[in-house]
């Protein structure tokens, strides 16, 4: 009888030692917990990346056209790439833009003589950051890539400097937005490929249910809240922004003539009555005209899509899922201005690395080819990722593709107000701590000048110990 | 003769040593592999300042462990993550014993019950938090729709820095206490009948029975689901990660979240790796205690 008793025991400590969950069963190293969770995340909001640009994610991308489709004939590339000269490409697009990517890597093979070029997907852009500095280290670097916060790889002198190759013609068509966003330390790193812009999307059957006019989104900030106060019912706010609050934010800092860095790049200067102006309106949206919830960024998409949200400010990448998911009109307008227009892009870049002097002239050759007129409008059209360069007004492509799709058209029109949120080292940190002066608005808990304060000492005291 | 026994002998110890080792390889080389030098990485690198992108490590002492120390986000989380472990691991063990008990019992449709209690354990963290998001939605959520019913005045959950936390911790509760329920019910049905049978002999109430039979050869059941709960609680990271990003205002930034800012978003590895031994090292500390505090208490029969 005892003895049985005992083996009961003993079985139960093996039944016991067995329920255990595994991970739990060692103390495992917390380092292996985080590093492998972020992956189980449905979305991560904001991409986590250095710089934490608003990345457009690729999900996101408005349905694919019916766009002119490459068609990868198998011609004489078989044949002739023996011969070619071979780059390796790492980029960080997947899904519908991905596809749109890598499509567009495979026409440049067709067309190209002596560059065979092999995409090879790394990841999202905090994958992406993390597999390039190890290759830095390991010495395995490919000849070009595709990553978020692109200029900032400039630190580790492993990077041919754009500037140096870029024509005088090229410099003039980007919009010079997107050549102040692929900067650092004042020089031109990277080149623009794949970029957003935040945009205003507005419901236009709510809007003519409140006696506004669907067709006159608001163009000032004064205009937002007038709209936003007679979009406000119960059950209905006037007004959100998605959750890369930082982004909206920055924008109305410049729109209101501020400056997020200095000059010199050696500080933030967004504690200026500028800056402190634009929160105390951010938190006014709140608390005084009560047009926007408190902290309600990360279900304001889907509030808008329901029809529970008159406008939301969003990345321009997200104007397909929209247009699909919403089931009521939907409005696209420029951000709002106060003393000027602006609207800060996000994206990636390319980025050449230092290899050979031919494989360096083929690489920018590729990314010269995939940057080009007729391409960037391709992109445009497949992903909802912005045109870069002014002279395409006249590629047939997009003339076609706007005619149908007028809220494109909002797009492009916008890009003339295109601003960049200079990138430094503590640009990814520094958008936390707007997004901490945000909250503290947003909740009422002290005055914009505190949070401004508290988020430019944070900020600025790193800066200064580096 | 003598030699040649010497010899075979040693021969077989080495055989004996080699077998062993050959057994333990498997699992060994897993564990060394992903479990030890990852550890004794992140300690080296603990020692380091490295933010990725922005060039070589470069050795800084113990200045990220000063840093930590010092910083008020460090303590913040702390703060969040003991309030979190504590909300939750009673309330969560008290529900699930008492669950268990009922369950334990002769009632029609036992199978059922057992299973839709463990069902949410079983679920992905990130599915369910997603569904949660909608429960606490402040406009249209079942959270808010329930209060109103009850005329109770509705409260914006995961934004607002006071209820964040307590949402979070009831949503835990609500997914972890099909685990315990099951640890529970494997206690329960090893006590022997023939105890309650004396007990009932004796004349015990129900009480005096839950006091003096199942609560003690239950103590060991309960100690490892403590020392599991604990681990768990100092290691939660997805729902905070999926449902509010540490915020509002850095309310539910659990340590293990923060580690995750730091590390992976703000690139600081040597900072981040800092984090993970602190955090070691408070688990470690903790389960030393348990033991030493309990270990002595719990009636192995």
């Amino acid at each position: 009888m005892k003895n049985w008793f005992v083996f009961a025991l003993v079985m139960l400590g093996v039944i016991l030692m067995a329920c255990a969950p595994a991970p739990t069963a060692t103390p495992v190293p917390p380092t292996a917990a985080p590093a492998a969770k972020p992956t189980d995340a449905p979305k991560p909001t904001t991409a986590p990346v250095a710089t934490s640009a608003p990345a457009a994610k690729p999900t996101d991308a408005p349905k694919p056209t019916d766009a002119p489709k490459p068609t990868t004939a198998p011609t004489a590339a078989p044949a002739a790439s023996g011969s070619k000269m071979k780059l390796s490409f790492w980029h960080s697009l997947s899904g519908n833009t991905g596809k749109a990517l890598e499509a567009m890597v495979a026409k440049f093979n067709q067309q190209s003589q002596t560059i065979q070029v092999e995409p090879i997907y790394q990841g999202a852009y905090a994958d992406i950051a993390q597999k390039l500095t190890a290759a830095v280290t390991a010495k395995t670097l490919p000849e070009v890539a595709q990553m978020g916060g692109a200029p900032t790889m400039a630190d580790s002198g492993v990077v041919i400097n754009v500037a140096d190759l870029v024509a005088k013609a090229d410099l003039d068509d980007i919009y010079p937005g997107f050549w102040d966003y692929n900067k650092y330390g004042g020089k031109i790193i990277s080149m623009p490929y794949n970029n957003s812009i935040p945009v205003l999307y507005y419901n236009k059957d709510l809007f003519t249910a409140a006696g506004l006019d669907p067709n006159k989104p608001p163009t000032t900030w004064d205009e937002l809240v007038t709209a936003a106060k007679a979009l406000t019912k119960p059950g209905q706010w006037g007004f959100n922004t998605h959750t890369d609050t930082h982004w909206y934010f920055s924008a109305m800092i410049m729109q209101n003539g501020g400056k997020i860095l200095s000059d010199d790049g050696k500080k933030v200067v967004y504690n200026s009555a500028e800056g402190i102006e634009a929160l105390q309106f951010w938190g006014d949206l709140v608390t005084k005209h009560k047009v926007m919830p408190s902290n309600q960024h990360a279900q304001a998409g889907a509030d808008f899509v329901a029809g529970k949200l008159g406008m939301i400010m969003r990345s321009s990448a997200s104007l397909g899922s929209i247009q699909t998911d919403a089931k009521f009109k939907v409005g696209v307008a420029p951000l709002p201005c106060k003393k000027t227009c602006s609207e800060p892009i996000g994206g990636a870049s390319m980025l050449i690395f230092k290899t050979t002097p031919e494989k360096q002239k083929a690489a920018w050759e590729f990314v010269q080819w995939m940057t080009n007129g007729a391409n960037t409008v391709d992109l445009f059209i497949q992903t909802g990722y912005v045109p870069l360069r002014k002279s395409v007004a006249d590629v047939p492509a997009l003339k076609d593709y706007l005619k149908s799709s007028p809220n494109a058209q909002v797009l492009v029109d916008a890009l003339k107000y295109s601003s960049a949120i200079p990138i430094f080292s503590e640009l990814g940190n520094s958008d936390e701590q707007l997004r901490k002066a945000i909250e503290k608005m947003e909740l009422g808990s002290g005055t914009a000048k505190d949070a401004m304060d508290a988020a430019a000492t944070v900020i600025n005291k790193n800066l200064a110990g580096q | 003769m003598a030699l040649f026994s010497t010899s075979t002998q040693q021969r077989r110890k080495w055989g004996e040593w080699l077998t062993g080792y050959a057994f333990l390889a498997p699992s060994f080389i897993i564990l060394a592999v992903f479990t030890y030098f990852p550890v004794a990485y992140a300690l080296g690198l603990s020692l380091f300042k490295w933010r990725i992108m922005r060039g070589e490590p470069t050795f800084n002492g113990l200045t990220n462990y000063e840093l930590l120390l010092t910083s008020e986000d460090f303590w913040q989380a702390i703060g969040n993550t003991i309030y979190f472990a504590v909300g939750s691991i009673p309330t969560n063990m008290a529900i699930a014993l008492g669950i268990a008990m009922l369950l334990n019992r002769e009632i029609q449709g036992r199978a059922i019950y057992r299973t839709a209690y463990f069902l949410p354990t079983v679920t992905s963290m990130v599915a369910v938090s997603v569904v949660w998001m909608w429960i606490y939605h402040p406009d249209v959520g079942l959270m808010n729709y329930l209060l109103n019913f009850f005329q109770i005045p509705a409260i914006r959950w995961l934004n607002d820095p006071r209820w964040a936390m307590p949402a979070l911790i009831l949503l835990g509760i609500w997914k972890g206490v099909g685990y315990n329920i099951i640890i529970y019910l494997a206690g329960l049905q090893n006590i022997p009948q023939h105890l309650y049978e004396a007990a009932q002999i004796d004349g015990a109430n129900r009480w005096q029975v839950f006091r003096n039979v199942t609560w003690p050869l239950l103590t060991p059941t309960t100690f490892l689901i403590l020392i599991m709960a604990v681990i768990n609680s100092f290691q939660a990271f997805t729902e905070f990660h999926v449902m509010t990003q540490g915020g509002p205002l850095g309310s539910t930034t659990v340590i293990v979240y923060y580690l995750y800012q730091q590390a992976f978003q703000q690139f600081n590895m040597g900072y981040g790796s800092a984090l993970a031994i602190v955090l070691f090292l408070i688990i470690l500390g903790l389960t030393l205690i348990q033991n030493k505090l309990l270990g002595a208490r719990v009636h192995y029969q």
